[in-house]
């Protein structure tokens, strides 16, 4: 039970020069926040307000802010025209020093006037806010932090992070660290009469691969029980140990398995022991051996501070209390009481006050100090199971008063939360919000543990030095002028996430001493004693304290772009960035030459590309749903370049001007490009549902098309057919430029020519059309039957070659557009392969219907006049194979 | 748990915490579910939270106050001046029909903090005086009752603090009136806290998404306030709420009150089809009828004395206004008098430290005003109106009574035993954003004594 008590300041505010004044300057220390009315804040000197609890300071009546020297207060600073009324916006920040805000619980600096300058430096807590609002703001050269200060851990001591409330010690996480599962038990159960329940085979306490047994904790995110074994993976493992041998009965072993390496080399692991007199509060309720030593894993992460340029580290620690105390117990998280902690566990991004004098294990180890020598490996044993979760992004942030906290996970709801804000990452703690009329982030530093929002009418200057944050949203804009995005978002950023499991057990087993003993024996005949050696055996107690940690994290975090929104005149995007909320391009040109990858489930279209005319990719563009390029504006676009891979699930493009060099893909529907010139060149365009193009023009060379798919698996007999048709629809004009063309376009659904262009063939192009077992085929082909003779071939749509591929018991049924008009086909090799090789059963030609055909890999003759005459050769044509 | 001592603060202690929302709760008699298991009625509460169209509001568009000898004595007249500031607030509110839909005009943070007052310890007169003014208009707490419980059971063979619950939301958007996780805009969720000893009791526990979030701003909410700190205003969603309440178009089944009669003059105007409500009803003016919100209401202070009561040759006094009520799809206008035999509400000081165990110590108390229940349907808990409930002739005052905690400078012992080593309680305060020294209460002890006493100089 968290008591919030009135807690009533002792602390009167220091003095400061012109308090009250039409200026307040402080040249000095202020260390109690003083009440400032004044209408001009200056500060050369420090303040340091510690006694700020919930609300930032601010000033009232003040319009002009000033910092040259540094600002540090808990919760931090409110920079605006605070008048007795409302909060208006303030004329002038200016910051040429230090201002910091520390959590406590959480820090914020809100700056809102007209003119902000920044070259100084502001930083805020992992818990913070940050908001920078206002007309003309510049952050040139400047940083801007929401996170730890390198070195400084965050979080303070972790061992403070309990509560002795009416209904006992509770404990609550510092930021970022949840509760993932729980375990106090005795050898394999929780439940120590439970049957079933075997003793622990302790010869599996050995390098490189130690392992506990399989344990049963009370798992959070699924509500129940379940069994759980670290490591979880069979990485190699390290050993630190220490010992008290102090009584040669009755001996003490404690030792800690841990990761040798991690796949980032720059991630390192590091054992530390501490007496139990180290101050571990709550920790140690009792003193069960005071021989023993209180374990501490840190684990460290090496990385360049963004803002400094300098190393920076990241922790994580892991304590175990298990080999002091007697018994391990629950302690109850103090803002969720439906988790719980063993009471011999901690863990924290900060380190534990007793780190600082731990010492490295002082017992050399080697796998017979826990298995060798022993009466027996089969033990009964009190075992702890815990796992925590360190900075994952599916989590619940709040705050209980005046203590910040995080929780989950959520997986109890099978369908994902209630509430998706519960985990939107603008709610998430350590963000900073820019909103600007004129925005200047030239060499900017930036770097945020949680969510960047940037938004900017007009964007100036050059850009920032780097923008460091897991969670981006950029919303820019350049008013009559270009706009290049270019390293503004990271694809991904360092950081240490992930979990940590740990299992602690403590057991006695005995080793068996043999020791000459010498007795006195009376002499029978002088009675006198007579000393004599005799071999005797002692069992001597060893108490073993046995911790296997188990981290799983990652240090690459791939940057979640949640909005991207810009506006200029021609835009060029160069970063590489993974969408989830929104996306909108504005402007006359849109040019990619990066990676735009949109996760969210929605459709990209003219919502998305306001007003583009001309949009060209580099770059790669990935849809989950339909990507629509002008099938929805009243307008085409002028030109859609795309030398780049789109992908999407269907695919629609409208524009006077389309040329594909790159990739169009639509993965589970159709590719739709309508143009008044279409130009496909060296590209490749797959579509799962059909490709259909159409418009005046079009001009093919070395392009490739997959229409459709056929995935038949003789393993299993699953046949997994997509029928996609080719479809081509133009007015004008239809070529490849020759027989060199190199087109090869493949349909696993059909083909169709919907009407005959004025001018044009195709003589360059392989066209493969392939049916599935028993599918039937429809080929559809508005050619104009000029009969068997060359002229045919002419400005007619001939087909350089075509492969029927037929399937067991498929057809290729060929049709006329219209039933009342004679059409025919010209192709100038016509191949049969497999069951379309049986032309009598695999092919139809309805009546008013022809193909021609310049050469086959079947006899031409033999085919010649088949089906009444409608399929007819035609010798001595060019281009035939 | 964290929510008990919250929601018990509201007559307890004012505890350093955040808070603010989109929404509004309305105040009215429990409901027979709501319980103390689950953290309705519970210490310092004088009412429950209301569902949407069961709120319960006054129907006349003045309310008269007055200080008793006790206030004076205690707070002297600064200390009347910080009430009638919070006073002030509310009669300078517009009509409600005159604001804009939004709500824009008003802001999402009216605290400030006065940091000589922070340092200090003391608590702001005028901002609790505001805060009690709102929860007798009708409002209840909204960042409490964002979420609250409407059941809870033991499955077969479970114990506490293994209960199922029901979770539902009390909190009103002011603009859409929808069940809301906001209170001026910040969002809020829950967890379900329970505890078993020495109290069986459970609560959905609200806290605010994001943890930067401004949390419980909303007026109504006395947990929002802080030591130092003081109201500038009303919330956007205070004002929300207040309209909602107290807007024309809002039509309720109502009476005109015991001691509303018709008035001998004839209104200054009234529709023709009016006129048979004058000859036709009871008394010659019909109780219950359709009425709207009084759109405006007006606070004015009256001298009274308690113990003169009404023999104060001052009352009773007539107040008289025009009513509107509907029938039948008709508008009317009826002119009444109110007979005013004492003030509706009456500011007091007294010792409120309750001897334990366990050891109370309110900051204030008042009475809860009468909720006139009977012209609702009766599988509904409202609407219904709120009333001073006091007869023609009381021999002692029963209106609302708002009584401020007095028991003076309180040092609480750490254990040690010592002045040395004892915590300062709360004192009374009146400041604002300027650097004026505070005013501290009682009425004569100065700033430079109380500094002396803190601080040591």
């Amino acid at each position: 039970m968290i008591n919030r008590l009135f807690c009533t300041a002792l602390l009167v505010v220091a003095g400061v020069k012109a308090q009250g004044a039409s200026v307040y300057e402080n040249f000095g220390l202020v260390t109690k926040s003083p009440q400032i009315d004044s209408p001009i804040f200056i500060n050369r000197g420090t303040f340091d307000l510690s006694d700020r609890s919930d609300i930032p300071f601010e000033t009232q009546n003040t319009k002009n802010f000033q910092n040259y020297g540094t600002l540090s207060a808990n919760v931090g600073f409110r920079f605006s025209y605070n008048t007795p009324q409302m909060r208006l916006r303030a004329e002038s920040f200016f910051n040429n020093g230090r201002i910091y805000a520390f959590d406590s619980p959480i820090s914020k600096i809100l700056i809102n006037a007209r003119n902000i300058t920044s070259p100084g430096y502001m930083s805020i807590g992992q818990n913070g806010l940050m908001r920078i609002n206002g007309a003309n703001v510049n952050l040139s050269r400047g940083g801007i932090r929401a996170g730890d200060e390198p070195g400084s851990g965050g979080g303070g001591d972790p061992l403070f992070n309990f509560l002795d409330t009416d209904d006992g010690v509770q404990y609550f996480n510092q930021a970022g660290v949840v509760d993932l599962y729980s375990g106090v038990g005795v050898n394999a159960m929780l439940d120590p009469a439970a049957q079933n329940n075997p003793p622990f085979n302790s010869e599996t306490l050995v390098l490189p691969r130690p392992s506990s047994n399989r344990h049963q904790v009370f798992n959070f995110g699924s509500r129940r029980t379940n069994f759980v074994q670290v490591p979880i993976y069979n990485s190699a493992f390290l050993a630190s140990a220490t010992g008290n041998f102090s009584d040669p009965t009755n001996l003490l072993i404690q030792a800690v398995f841990f990761p040798e390496a991690f796949a980032d080399s720059n991630l390192t692991a590091t054992v530390r022991w501490a007496p139990e007199s180290a101050g571990f509060g709550a920790m140690i309720p009792e003193v069960g051996d005071t021989r023993a030593k209180v374990a501490m894993l840190e684990l460290s992460l090496s990385d360049i501070d963004s803002i400094t340029g300098l190393p920076r580290t990241n922790h994580v620690y892991l304590v175990d209390t298990l080999g002091v105390i007697t018994n391990a117990f629950y302690y109850t998280n103090a803002f969720n009481t439906n988790l719980f902690r063993p009471s011999n566990f901690l863990v924290s991004k900060s380190a534990p006050s007793p780190w600082a004098d731990g010492v490295e294990g002082d017992l050399p180890f080697d796998n017979a100090l826990l298995t060798e020598g022993f009466d027996g490996l089969i033990v009964t044993n009190n075992y702890s199971g815990y796992s925590a979760g360190v900075d994952l992004s599916t989590i619940v942030s709040g705050q209980f008063g005046n203590i910040f906290f995080r929780s989950g996970p959520f997986s109890a709801y099978p369908d994902g939360l209630y509430n998706q804000a519960l985990t939107d990452p603008t709610n998430a703690p350590g963000k900073i919000f820019i909103n600007a009329e004129t925005l200047d982030m030239t060499l900017l530093r930036l770097r945020s543990d949680g969510a960047v929002t940037i938004t900017a009418k007009n964007l100036v200057g050059k850009n920032p030095r780097k923008l460091d944050s897991p969670y981006m949203s950029l919303d820019l804009g350049t008013p009559g002028r270009p706009l290049k995005v270019s390293d503004l978002v990271q694809e991904s950023v360092r950081r240490l996430s992930g979990t940590i499991s740990a299992w602690s057990t403590v057991y006695t087993n005995y080793q068996s001493l043999i020791t000459t003993n010498i007795t006195n024996i009376v002499d029978a005949t002088t009675g006198l004693p007579v000393p004599t050696n005799e071999l005797v055996t002692n069992s001597v107690i060893v108490r073993i304290h046995a911790l296997i940690v188990d981290p799983n994290f990652q240090t690459i975090v791939p940057v979640d772009t949640f909005a991207l929104n810009i506006k200029g005149t021609d835009m060029i995007f160069e970063d590489m960035i993974n969408l989830t909320k929104s996306f909108k391009v504005d402007g006359r040109s849109f040019h990619n030459k990066g990676s735009i990858n949109i996760l969210v489930s929605t459709n990209l279209n003219s919502s998305n590309l306001k007003n583009i005319t001309i949009l060209t990719n580099e770059g790669f563009i990935s849809v989950p749903n339909l990507a629509n390029f002008g099938f929805d504006r009243t307008q085409p676009y002028g030109r859609f370049q795309n030398s780049g891979y789109i992908i999407a699930a269907s695919l629609m493009i409208s524009a006077k001007n389309v040329v594909n060099s790159g990739f169009l893909v639509a993965d589970d529907g159709p590719v739709r490009i309508k143009g008044s010139f279409v130009k496909l060149d060296d590209g490749t365009i797959d579509g799962l549902r059909g490709v259909n193009l159409s418009g005046g023009e079009l001009k093919a060379r070395n392009s490739m098309m997959n229409v459709g798919s056929l995935d038949i698996d003789l393993g299993t007999g699953q046949i997994t057919h997509n029928p996609g048709v080719i479809l081509l629809n133009f007015t004008t004009r239809i070529s490849d430029g020759g027989p060199d063309a190199g087109n090869s376009w493949t349909n696993y659904g059909g083909l169709e020519l919907s009407v005959k262009p004025t001018f044009g063939d195709l003589t360059g192009t392989h066209i493969t059309s392939v049916s599935a077992p028993f599918a039937e085929s429809f080929h559809r082909w508005a050619g104009k039957d000029r009969g068997a003779k060359a002229d045919g071939f002419v400005n007619n749509v001939a087909v350089g070659r075509l492969t029927l591929d037929g399937g067991f018991g498929s057809v290729f049924h060929f049709i006329g557009k219209q039933t009342n008009v004679k059409s025919a086909i010209y192709v100038a090799y016509l191949e049969f392969l497999n069951n379309a090789a049986d032309v009598d059963n695999g092919l139809i030609i309805d009546p008013n219907f022809k193909i021609y055909f310049g050469d086959s890999n079947l006899p031409p003759e033999e085919l010649n006049g088949k089906f009444g005459g409608r399929l007819r050769y035609v010798p001595g044509i060019s281009g035939a194979e | 748990m964290i929510q008990f001592f919250k929601r018990s603060l509201a007559l307890f202690l004012v505890v350093a915490s955040t808070g603010t929302t989109f929404g509004f709760a309305l105040l009215g008699p429990y409901e027979d579910w709501q319980t103390d298991d689950m953290t309705y009625n519970v210490a310092g509460d004088i009412a429950g939270p209301q569902n949407l169209g069961e709120e319960y509001r006054w129907n006349v568009p003045n309310l008269y106050y007055a200080f008793d000898s006790s206030f004076m004595d205690y707070f002297g007249a600064r200390g009347v001046q910080a009430v009638e500031q919070a006073v002030g607030i509310l009669n300078a509110l517009p009509a409600f029909s005159s604001m804009s839909s939004s709500l824009s005009e008003y802001p999402l943070q009216v605290q400030r903090i006065n940091y000589r007052a922070e340092a200090l310890g003391l608590l702001d007169l005028k901002s609790i005086a505001l805060q009690l003014l709102l929860e007798e208009l009708g409002l209840a707490q909204a960042e409490r009752y964002v979420w609250a419980l409407r059941y809870r059971f033991l499955p077969d063979g479970a114990e506490c603090p293994f209960y199922r619950v029901g979770v539902i939301k009390r909190n009103f958007d002011p603009i859409t009136w929808e069940p809301s996780s906001y209170v001026n805009g910040t969002l809020y969720s829950y967890q379900i806290l329970t505890s078993c000893d020495p109290v069986d009791r459970s609560d959905a526990v609200e806290f605010n998404v994001d943890p930067s979030a401004p949390a419980f701003t909303s007026v109504t909410d006395v947990s929002g306030i802080k030591v130092g700190g003081f109201y500038t205003g009303l919330t956007r969603d205070d004002v929300g709420g207040l309209r909602y309440l107290y807007r024309k178009s809002n039509y309720n089944i109502e009476d005109l009150g015991p001691t509303v009669n018709l008035s001998s003059t004839l209104p200054p105007y009234f529709p023709i089809n009016s006129f048979p409500f004058l000859t036709n009803a009871v008394g010659g003016i019909p109780q219950t009828a359709f009425r709207p919100g009084v759109d405006k209401i007006s606070f004015s202070r009256v001298i009274f004395d308690p113990v003169l009561g009404t023999n104060n040759s001052r009352f009773p006094f007539t107040n008289t206004y025009n009513v509107n009520i509907q029938t039948n799809g008709v508008s009317a206008v009826q002119r009444v008098e109110r007979i005013i035999y004492q003030p509706d509400i009456l500011f007091s000081a007294a010792d409120l430290v309750v001897n334990g165990p366990p050891v109370a110590i309110n900051i204030a108390s008042r009475t809860v005003p009468a909720f006139d229940t009977s012209n609702h349907a009766p599988e509904l808990n409202g609407p219904g109106t709120l009333e001073a409930n006091f007869p023609a002739a009381a021999p002692a005052y029963s209106g609302i009574q708002i009584t401020f905690q007095k028991v003076g400078p309180l040092l609480l012992d750490t254990g040690v035993g010592s002045e040395a080593n004892a915590t300062p309680f709360f004192v009374w305060g009146s400041f604002d954003g300027s650097t004026k020294e505070p005013v501290v209460y009682p009425s004569g002890r100065s700033i430079r004594e109380i500094e002396s006493i803190v601080l040591g100089f």
